[in-house]
């Protein structure tokens, strides 16, 4: 927690930061700082998580086993009650445990809306469109960390089971895939941009941000696992294309960074990166992953870079059982790409030491 | 200005005017990272990937096994790539860390090696005795190296070949036993990563390999504690043995969590506990009316949380 002097600080900081003259609620800010005195491990986040979902299902089984399940508008209300309290609950009290809490009730709530709903026997559709306009109000008015991350990640798994609940839909997986793509790079690369539209837009952001994270590589996992979903792998290049642009779009936002401004010079870099990703373009998630860990470590986000670790080493063992080539065609994309990347590292290594 | 985080420039976004260009300065100065960190970054990440694909290029190409390929070949391709890492880690001028990343990759050709060999004679590729060759041969470089990866891999080696061991030769060993074995391996190896650079004067370990090795011992007292206490009906005396052991090392850890304010290791056991609790009750409880274990688990699953938030505070306020 910050005291007054580091504060006061901080405020003259920002003051130099631009031209335009800056005018703080310098009263808001303090009480926010006084609120805001939880700052968790890591660990100690997991470990709500992962207590208060044990705690939600045991909860919701409770509820259960007291004979609720027979009654279907009894489901469908105390469903929406549960979502009133969860907001009730994140409006009142800004606290980890909290807001945790708050965000299991949420998920309890749709899993009896689910359950009343499914008795009046409404297609997949309509249930997941009900989801989503439930979640988006909730990111609306109720801007807690847990609740809003969980909506998103909610309003991902309703688009999904949408889509793939349709087989002449999913087509249309692909495009999600590419949509979500162009999402998390503008995200990432506008944060200050979002964060300064509007008060509401700053509280969500990192929320939003993980949310859509987690529901890419959800989404990568999905499509890489042959077999698991029935989806038709025709165009499974086009959502490659969008990451590999996506990827070559920051890559050109990097040269500003590294000072390179000659465009000969950004061309042929632009040209390398397109080189070294081609490969990957019948494995999104490779190139997925690639892109998440650049991005994260472009704006310094060490859970997404983590993520992004992760999520590569899965896609690089899952790229053993893609169909589409032999063992040996995979082994010389791999090795040739490896050198490629030793040969990029010695140019850089040379390229300092000139300096 | 020094120790401007990502939090505080929202927070002043919300009750100010700061616009865009404000924003972006505050966050480009502070939390991006600058051209010298890319530098640094990306040569380790171009060798990083540059060394696992490669590596993963030779392991796909093995397990191709193409026949046209002659025998001689296949081993001399993976016996001389052995030697050209090795040789550049010895002889080649670079950073330590890349020596490191280097002669990881060689100790991994070291395992295609014996695969290419099981491949080419038909001993199969997951004979116990190819894991324990592997570990054997890789022993001096990771422990001349003492690079935290390749540890990492080792104890995965050594583990590997236990369990293979037991399944291939000693099937008359109980599940048990064995889970307890590498119960006991995997906690000493923690205790010795955590305390032996001190006693040496050595550089820590790195957290990560730490949390890493906790998780994996937490997780085999859970996996242990849950097949004698919930599922096992017919009670052995060696279950006594066992179970007092990870009492002990519980309550070693506990200790240890309390006087270091080691945050992970009390998430970790309190979990475990709430988890093997809750299995206690359900077993006990749970067969006439299930509605008990289940106000249990809601029960136990907020205090833990609450204490864990709580103890959290204490010591944070505390430093």
């Amino acid at each position: 927690m910050r005291n007054r002097e580091s504060i006061q600080n901080l405020i003259s900081y920002f003051k130099t930061t631009q031209e335009k003259e800056i005018i703080f609620e310098e009263e808001a800010i303090f009480a926010a700082y006084q609120n805001n005195n939880e700052s968790h491990s890591l660990i100690v986040k997991i470990a709500v998580v992962f207590g208060g979902i044990l705690a939600s299902i045991a909860g919701s089984g409770l509820l259960l086993l007291m004979g609720l399940y027979e009654l279907e508008q009894g489901l469908i209300l105390v469903g929406f009650l549960a979502i009133g309290v969860s907001v009730a609950l994140s409006k009142s009290y800004d606290k980890l445990f909290i807001d945790t809490l708050s965000a299991c009730c949420f998920i309890v709530g749709l899993v009896y809306i689910y359950l009343g709903l499914d008795h009046y026997n409404l297609d997949i559709t309509t249930i997941c469109s009900i989801f989503i306009v439930i979640c988006l109000a909730l990111m609306m008015f109720a801007q807690s960390y847990m609740l809003t991350f969980s909506s998103v990640i909610v309003i991902n798994g309703s688009v999904i089971a949408v889509l793939l609940g349709y087989h002449n839909l999913s087509y249309l997986f692909d495009l999600y895939i590419a949509l979500l793509c162009v999402a998390i790079t503008a995200l990432f690369l506008n944060e200050a941009k979002i964060i300064t539209l509007h008060k509401n837009l700053s509280k969500i952001y990192n929320p939003v941000r993980i949310g859509l994270l987690l529901s890419f590589i959800c989404v990568l996992v999905l499509l890489t696992r042959t077999g698991f979903i029935s989806i038709r792998y025709d165009y499974i290049w086009a959502p490659s294309i969008i990451i590999i642009c996506a990827t070559i779009y920051l890559v050109c936002k990097l040269c500003n960074t590294l000072q390179i401004y000659q465009n000969k010079d950004k061309i042929i870099i632009c040209l390398v990166t397109a080189i070294v990703l081609a490969p990957t373009i019948s494995c999104p998630g490779i190139a997925g992953a690639v892109l998440i860990i650049l991005l994260s470590f472009f704006v310094n986000y060490k859970t997404g870079f983590g993520a992004g670790i992760l999520s590569f080493i899965y896609f690089l063992s899952q790229f053993y059982y893609a169909l589409s080539f032999s063992l040996l065609t995979k082994s010389a994309f791999l090795f040739s790409s490896g050198l490629l990347f030793v040969a990029i590292y010695l140019f850089i290594n040379k390229k300092l030491a000139s300096k | 200005m020094k120790d401007i985080y990502r939090e505080d420039i929202q927070i002043f976004t919300r009750h100010s005017n700061l616009t865009k260009i404000g924003a972006e300065k505050a966050l480009e100065e502070n939390i991006y990272n600058n051209a010298e960190n890319w530098r640094k970054f990306l040569s380790f990440f171009c060798l990083s990937l540059g060394s696992v694909f490669m590596t993963a290029g030779i392991v796909f190409f093995f397990a191709g096994n193409w026949a046209e390929l002659p025998t001689f070949v296949k081993l001399g391709v993976v016996e001389f790539l052995i030697i050209a890492t090795v040789v550049a880690t010895l002889f080649v001028k670079i950073h330590r860390t890349i020596r490191n990343i280097i002669l990881n990759a060689a100790a991994f050709l070291v395992g295609v090696l014996f695969a290419v060999f099981g491949q080419v004679y038909q001993t199969g590729a997951d004979a116990y005795d190819f894991f324990l060759a592997w570990t054997i041969f890789i022993s001096l470089w990771v422990i001349i190296s003492n690079y935290a990866p390749m540890w990492l891999m080792y104890i995965a080696l050594i583990n590997i070949t236990f369990v293979l061991y037991w399944q291939q030769v000693a099937s008359n060993w109980s599940e048990l036993t064995v889970n307890f074995t590498l119960f006991i391996f995997n906690t000493l190896i923690l205790a010795g990563a955590m305390f032996l650079p001190r006693i040496r004067n050595r550089m820590a370990t790195p957290n990560w390999f730490i949390n890493t090795m906790t998780l994996v011992s937490v997780t085999l007292a859970t996996v242990l504690e849950m097949q004698m206490v919930i599922f096992n009906t017919d009670y052995q005396t060696s279950y006594l043995v066992f179970q007092l052991t990870t009492i002990a090392v519980y309550l070693i850890g506990v200790w240890y969590a309390i006087t270091s304010k080691n945050m992970v290791f009390l998430a970790f056991i309190s979990l475990s506990i709430l988890v093997l609790s809750s299995g206690l009750v359900i077993r006990h409880l749970g067969f006439d009316d299930f509605s008990i274990p289940l106000l249990f688990i809601v029960i136990a699953s907020a205090s833990v949380i609450a204490m864990l938030i709580n103890v959290q505070k204490k010591w944070s306020n505390a430093k």
